[in-house]
Order: structure tokens, then sequence, then C-alpha cells
């Protein structure tokens, strides 16, 4: 092996790590930040790729809320050579004008071109667009998603509302935002050094998955019906608002649940506080006379009385705390069972103080009072039970007819439905199922809280209960055809640091039929002006709603079958 | 005698900074991947494999060459039919053939073959060298091995390997004292069928025309591009380990072909002189074993490895910075790959195994002043 040979070879590797060594100095060195800038200039963008919100429908499947997707057209300054040829073409779609297009893409970098179109006007503004010669390379595309409440106010408090960046702030919206929501996926985009962005598949990118759908056990006939039967009785008695629930109290599902007046979804309403609430869950309110069935189920089921003993001798007063009781009208001398059918004050302060306010308290918290239900709403209030160890003798005595302590409308639903079915206090439901796809991954299932005992007194204050629609207060709510149960309640309000002003809330509690009962229908009126008494106000709300399903019966047994 | 130990410390350094750029390269796989096991599966991978290169390399190095010569010519014909092998049951991206597939392990044959075709050469030489004057004994034990190994790796087709491996066998011709002329009109037959071959194939085609900013050309040098913004970007000092964005997404697969741009990028022109060091270290340690060697085949393998060595290290960073068209050479000891770098630290202990027994006592000037007939070495002479 000859020597020059063996240095040509050296030379020609020495001359090569040479030459890179000179090439490294100029590129690092001597240009080395001009490549600094160049690379700075490319940037990188994760881009958010949105998933499509679940949507929400009724029982029967009927859309409640629903997002669909909008297309925008951006440009970028620097895709476009021939601006103004560019701008004719556009302006050629009669999507915008042609001084407008030309401004777009004059203006240094990213711009829209056009904003929130629906799938099919983009499809056809790209057909136009091929078809004058833009090349749609010098377009991008952006896809949108929009919430659409098809309905106006009456779901508006159950469904509630979305933030602008998609997220939910109330209702359903809120409480089951994590499932409806879906998961964002991303994608990485480049800016080229030479102008424009552009990702390719090879790209780290995630796709989306678009949200869950939420099936509610509200049927939206119902809904629809009790919306407008509340709003005829708030109108018509110029009351501050009213709502009502039906329940089901065999299986705790709510098929309506109503606020009126309240706001309208998806616009940003700027509604008073007040309507923006779902109150038929939030609002506290003293119940009155409605909640005598806890007074009365506490006395019959400890054999303190007989429902034939004499209660309240004639002059249908009592005195508690120098306090003076007395009832609306004069009853004369009443057994307990008709105190009841009045709806006699001073015959549940006499069954209260014969109970005492340890026995009587445990009652109203075997109802249900004082918890919240747990229903699967968000905003769901209490009411307001003091500690017994905190009442005096006329506090106890007032609470035994309903004043004095504040419950809500679910609270005193889930307990009229438990007289219902016989003793089992239920958890309410508004969400029947969600489904993945096609997939059920979540199913509501019956949550009996607790088993009041005692069936035999429940059977006995069911009668009661039917004897007061019957013959009783209230006699307004009678459903033809149908036996009905259920209590009047005309309940005085005091205002925060106004005390008792005669503000009043009228309510109507009951459910049907009453040998097999298959709804529960709660009726609260919040201060009505035009007329006071529940038996005018609240109980003909109940009865019109319950003539209505009844002649609904029909399609009502076609969604039981189903259920 | 024992092993060069500037040689071996100076493989460790290259190894240990390659798998730290490794690591830094395959950074945005790890930062976008949804768990960190999965993003640096490959960094774990390379650390395996180096681990086992790592140990080959030991292994290999603690035999006596004699026993490797006794190995080179069966390996050889192994590694000649599992190139052939790919190109029957091989696998790869879009149509290309370069690699052989058994379950989770993936072998590319072309590294085992540059090596054993170096090898197959320097002891053919050592036994055939007084024939060389028969042009059938050339063709037979030289240039027909050489063109088979080309020929296959063509038709997987790698032409940027093809390349290398007829620059490598060149280069042992040359030095072999084959006659000018000859080789120069085997060059001239090379270069014509590989421009055939440029012309049908399209990627290689798009490469070229994209190098030469050619009319027609879809990306005019994207990759190289954006390779000279990542180490032109590094300045002096560099932006710090982990600290350049371009290997994230500019420069696909950096972590392979293009690791060198990460270095740049992230240890600038310190780091990349660093690095060129070392292996400018690695190929003048390789010559200085060949040059001690006992005999032909030691000089000639030691010389063929170190070249090898050379050749793909000039020419991955020549296509990083520009200077040459992208043809997917690895950097040695660097790039993931397990195949390239198993065989290529496997072809260290070769070398090492070669210094162990070099003659520490024999000077350069000793050594090339044994008995010459017309600039080749007569075999025999070297024998003791």
């Amino acid at each position: 092996m000859s020597e020059k040979r063996l240095l040509v070879i050296k030379l020609f590797i020495i001359s090569m790590f040479f030459i890179i060594l000179v090439r490294l100095m100029y590129v690092q060195i001597i240009k080395g930040s001009y490549y600094y800038k160049r690379a700075k200039a490319i940037e990188l963008k994760k881009v958010v790729l949105e998933p499509s919100r679940g949507k929400i429908m009724d029982s029967e499947g009927v859309t409640l809320a629903s997002s669909y997707e909008t297309y925008s057209i951006f440009t970028y300054n620097s895709w476009v050579k021939n601006k103004g040829f560019m701008a004719r073409q556009i302006a050629k779609t009669g999507l915008i004008s042609y001084e407008e297009a030309l401004r777009k893409l004059r203006k240094p970098g990213f711009n829209w071109i056009i904003r929130g179109v629906g799938k099919n006007k983009c499809r056809h503004i790209v057909r136009d667009i091929n078809r004058y010669g833009i090349k749609s390379d010098s377009l991008g595309f952006y896809k949108d998603r929009i919430r659409v409440y098809p309905f106006n106010r009456e779901f508006s408090p159950i469904i509630g509302d979305l933030s602008e960046d998609n997220r939910g702030l109330s209702g359903i919206e809120y409480k089951y935002n994590n499932f409806l929501q879906g998961e964002r996926g991303w994608a990485v985009f480049q800016t080229h050094p030479t102008g424009g962005i552009y990702a390719k598949s090879n790209y780290p990118h995630k796709k989306e998955k678009d949200g869950d759908d939420i099936i509610l056990t509200i049927d939206k006939n119902l809904q629809d019906l009790v919306y407008s039967e509340v709003k005829k009785a708030v109108e018509k008695y110029n009351a501050k608002g009213g709502c009502g629930i039906i329940m089901d109290p065999n299986t705790g599902d709510v098929l309506a649940m109503v606020n009126y007046p309240t706001f309208k979804a998806g616009i940003g309403d700027t509604i008073e506080n007040y309507y923006k609430k779902n109150r038929a869950i939030s609002f506290n309110f003293e119940p009155g006379s409605i909640f005598k069935i806890v007074t009365m189920f506490g006395a019959l089921s400890n054999k303190i009385v007989k429902p034939g003993d004499t209660l309240v001798d004639s002059t249908g007063k009592i005195t508690v705390d120098r306090i003076m009781i007395r009832d609306a009208e004069e009853h004369g001398i009443l057994t307990v069972k008709q105190s009841f059918y009045v709806s006699s004050n001073v015959g549940m302060v006499r069954l209260a103080q014969k109970l005492g306010k340890e026995k009587f308290y445990s009652y109203i918290k075997l109802f249900g009072f004082g918890s919240k239900t747990g229903i699967d709403l968000p905003g769901e209030e209490k009411g307001i039970l003091r500690s017994p160890r905190r009442w005096k003798r006329i506090d106890f005595s007032t609470i035994a007819f309903g004043q004095g302590i504040a419950v809500t409308p679910i609270q005193i639903t889930v307990a009229y439905a438990a007289i219902a079915n016989g003793g089992r206090l239920l958890k309410p439901h508004i969400v029947k199922e969600v489904k993945r796809g096609d997939k059920i991954i979540y199913k509501r299932k019956k949550e009996i809280i607790r088993t009041i005992p005692d069936r035999h007194t429940i059977d006995i204050l069911k009668n009661m209960l039917v004897t007061v629609v019957d013959s009783g207060t209230g006699r307004n709510a009678r459903i033809g055809g149908l036996k009905v149960a259920g209590k009047t309640g005309t309940a005085q309000q005091s205002e925060p640091g106004k005390g008792y002003d005669g503000s009043i809330v009228s309510s109507f509690v009951g459910f049907f039929p009453a040998e097999h009962p298959q709804f529960v229908l709660t009726i609260v009126i919040d201060r009505p002006k035009k007329a006071r008494f529940a038996s005018v106000v609240a109980a003909p709300c109940f009865g019109k709603i319950g003539n209505k399903i009844s002649t609904m019966r029909p399609y009502i047994e076609k969604v039981f079958a189903r259920r | 005698m024992k092993i060069d130990k500037v040689l071996f410390w100076d493989i460790i350094f290259i190894l240990i900074f390659g798998l730290l750029m490794v690591l830094s390269s395959l950074g945005g796989f790890i930062m976008f991947s949804d768990n960190f096991l999965k993003g640096s599966e490959k960094f774990i991978k390379q650390l395996v494999v180096a681990c086992i290169g790592f140990l080959a390399m030991l292994g290999i190095s603690k035999l006596d060459y004699g026993t490797i010569r006794n190995w080179v010519k069966p390996v050889f014909i192994i590694a000649v039919l599992l190139l052939g092998a790919v190109l029957v049951i091989g696998g790869g991206l879009g149509g290309v053939k370069r690699w052989l597939v058994f379950g989770p392990i993936s072998f590319q044959p072309s590294e085992l073959a540059k090596y054993t075709l170096v090898l197959f050469l320097a002891s053919a030489y050592a036994k055939k060298s007084v024939e060389l004057d028969n042009i059938a004994v050339r063709i037979k034990y030289f240039y027909l091995p050489i063109a088979i190994v080309i020929g296959l790796v063509v038709m997987e087709p790698n032409f940027g390997t093809a390349f290398v491996i007829s620059l490598i066998s060149l280069t042992m011709l040359f030095i072999m004292g084959f006659d000018v002329k000859e080789l120069g009109l085997l060059i001239l037959i090379a270069l014509s069928i590989l421009t055939i071959g440029i012309i049908v194939t399209p990627y290689a085609r798009m490469r070229i025309a994209g190098f030469f900013n050619l009319k027609g050309a879809k990306s005019p040098g994207t990759q190289s591009m954006y390779s000279l913004f990542a180490i032109g970007s590094g300045r002096l000092f560099g932006l710090g380990l982990g600290g350049g964005m371009t290997k994230l997404f500019f420069l696909p697969r950096a972590y392979t072909d293009f690791i060198f741009s990460v270095i740049g990028e992230e240890f600038g022109f310190i780091g990349t002189f660093l690095m060129i060091g070392a292996y400018f270290i690695l190929v003048v340690r390789g010559m200085k074993i060949a040059k001690m060697s006992n005999d032909v085949f030691g000089f000639l393998a030691s010389y063929g490895i170190t070249i090898t060595i050379a050749y793909y290290v000039i020419f991955n960073i020549l296509i990083a910075l520009k200077l040459f068209p992208v043809t997917g050479l690895p950097l040695p000891f660097v790039s993931v790959g397990g195949s390239s770098l198993i065989i290529t630290l496997s072809a260290m202990g070769v070398l090492l195994s070669i210094s162990k027994s070099g003659d520490d006592a024999k000077s350069e000037n000793d050594f090339y002043s044994l008995r010459r007939n017309g600039g080749t070495y007569l075999p025999g002479t070297f024998t003791g």
C-alpha cells in the first residue's frame, strides 16, 4: 500500500473535517444571529380541538339542548400573492364587498373573511370560491360550536346556562358539565418561515372526544302543561312568582319542574337574580298548612290521640307564651280528624304540645325536612329548621301548623310522595340516563333515603288528605273521575328586616290517583296579591293540571309502560 | 498489549453524549405524549441497545483478531443473504424495504453488510494479493462481492447507504493499489447506474431536486433548511440541553438522521466542535491502530472500519449543514437505531481487538519501509 495513496485518503478525510468546521463556524458564529432570528420567527401553535357538547333530552328523546357546528373562513396575509384578484373573486361570492375583502387581505397576519355560518352555507361558499378560481389553499376553515336551546323559557332553570367558554354555569349544564363537555383534543400547527401555517399528520395531536348525552326524567308535555298553568295562576293573581313540580312517587323521577317567571337560557339574560334561580329546589318558604301532615302523622303514630278524639274545644283559641293562636274562622268543637279537614291551627298546636318538642323534631326530620333531598341539580337549599334546643314553646307551637319553619318545594314534594307510596322517602332524580354514543354509561336507580314506619298511620293520613279534597279546603283541586289526595297551604312569609308584612305563599300539594298514586304535584305561588287563600289560588291550578293529565291518560300510560 | 485506551474512552464519551441528545431530541414526543413511558420508549430502547452494543464491543475486543478473521467469510455470506431476504420479506415505509422484522425486533441488514464487506475485502486481499494481476481474481474476490452488496442495497432502495458503501469500497480498493484507470471506469459505470436509479425513484429525485432548489421540487430542501436553522440558532454556546425547538416539529424524527442539528442547536459551536473533535480523535486513533497492526488483514480491517465511521460522520454532518442532498445516513453511535448502534459498537470491538495486538515497538517508518512491490505490499512478509 503506497504511502501516497494513504496520504490521499488522509488528506481527503482531513479536508472534509476542515470543510465541516469552517461551515460550522460560518453557520453558528458568523450567521448565527441571523439563523437565530429566523428560527424564532417560526412559531408553533397548539390549537385546541373543541369537542361537541353533549345533548340534553327529555325522557322521550326530545332535544332540549344541543350544539351545532358553525364554520368560519380565514386567510393569512402572506398566503395570497395577487390580493386584488383574490378580493374580486371573494366579492363574486356575494359574501363581502370587494373593498372589504381587499382590506382584510391587506391587513397583516391572520384575518377572518366570514364567521359563524352553518355547514351548508360554508359548503356553498367553498363551491363558489372554487368556481371563481380562488385556490382553496389560500383560505383556512375554522370549526366552532354553538349551543342551541330549542325551547323558550320553560326549561331554562333545569337546563341552566353556559359561560362564554362553554362551561356550564347552572342547572344540568353545570351539574353534568364533566359528562357534557367531552374531552378537548389538540393539534400542533407550525408557521413556515416563508409564511403560512400548516399541520402535518405526523405532528403530535390528540383527537377530541364528544360529550355525553343527558336524558332527563322530565317529560316535555307535562313540563309545558305545568308551565302554562303556573304562568296563568301567577298572572291571574299578580303573584311574584310560582313553581310547580310533578314527581313519580314510585320512582322519585321528577316529571316536571317549573318556575315562572324565569330567565331565557343561551342569551345572557340579565333578569333579576330571584328569577334566575331554580326556585323549585331553592325557594325557602314557610309552608303553612301543607306541613300539618308531619304534626298529624307524629301524633297518630305515637298513639297520643285517635282520629275520633275531641281535640279543640268550642273557644277555638289557644294561648302560648301569652300569644293567642286562633284559627282563620271559628269551627266549634273539633275532633282530630276534623281539625285536619278544616285546617285548624289550634288543633295542630295541641297535637304538637302533646307530642313534646324532641319527638316532634324527630318527625320533622323523618320526613326529610331540614336536609337537602339530594336531587341531581345544583343550588338546592335545605330549608330552615332550627335545632329544638333553641325552640321556645311558641316556636314549636307555630311549627305545628307550618309557620316558623321553611321548606323547599322539592322537600314538600318528596314528603308527600312518601305518603303516596306508603312510606318510602325517595331521593328525587332529574337525570334518567347518560349516554356515550349509543352506550348507556349511567342509569338512575330508585334510591330510598329512608322508610317511614307505620304504614297504618300513613293510610289514615292518606284518607284524611282525600277528604280534604273531597269536602275540605281542597275542593278546587278535584279532578274529574279520579280520587285526589292533597292539602292546601296559606302561609305568612317574613321578609328579612321587615318581619311578617302580610305577604303570603299559597300552595297546594297532592297526589293522584289516590288509590295507586302516579303523580305527586306541588304548586307554590309566591306572594299572590289579588287573592290570598290557597283554596282559591293554588288548588284550582292543581285541579286544572290534574284534569289535563287525566285527559292525557292514554299517553301517560304509554309513557309509564316504558319506564 | 492492552486495548487502545484513548479510543475506548472516546467511544464512551460519544456514546453517552449521544444518548443525552437522543433524550433531548425525543423531548417533544415525551412532552406531548399522554404518558411518559410511551414517549420515552425510544430512549429506553436506545439505552438498552447501547448497553448490549457496549457488551458486544467488550466481548469482541477480548477476542484474538485471528479468530475474528475466521468468522469473516461466513458472516459476510449471512449478511448478503439477509440483504437478499430484505427484498423479499422486508418492511419499511412507503414501499421502501430496509428492515427485517422479527416481532418487536427489527434489523437493518445493510448495517451488517457494510462492515462485513470491509472485513471480507481485507481478508480477501490478505489471501489473494499475489494474484491481483489476474482480472478473474479481481472480479471474483473484489468487484463481484462489492457489486452484489451495493446492488442489493440499491434495490431496497437505499441510495444513501449504497453511496457510502461505494465510497468505502473504492477507498479500500484504492489503498490496496488497484489501477486508478480501472477504478475510474468502475466509478463511471456506478455513476450512470446511480443516475438512472435516481431518475426512476420519485423520492430520490425529489430530494436531489430539493437540494439544488430545482423547479418542481415539492419542498425545496425543507429538512436541510430547518436543520441549518437549528444549527445556526445554536450560535456559540447553544440554547442548552432540551432548549432546542426545531427538533420538535420541523425536523421530523430528528433523533435519527438529523440529531447533529439538535446538538448544534442545544450546544452551539462549542458542542459541535467537541463532537467533531471526538470523531476526529476516533479516526486518528483508528488509523494509528491500522499502522500498528501486525499483518495486512489487521491493517486493512482497522483502516476500513475507521474510514467507514469517518465517511458516515462526514456525510451525515454535510447533510445537516446543507452541503449534500438528504440521503438518510445515521450519525454513528448517536442516531437512534438498534442495528446501527450494535453493529458499529461491534466494529469498534474489532478495532480494539486489533489495537491489542499491535506492535508498539514498530515505528511508523519501519512499517512503511517494509518491502513493497509497485506500491503493493507483498503478502506473506507480515507473518510473525
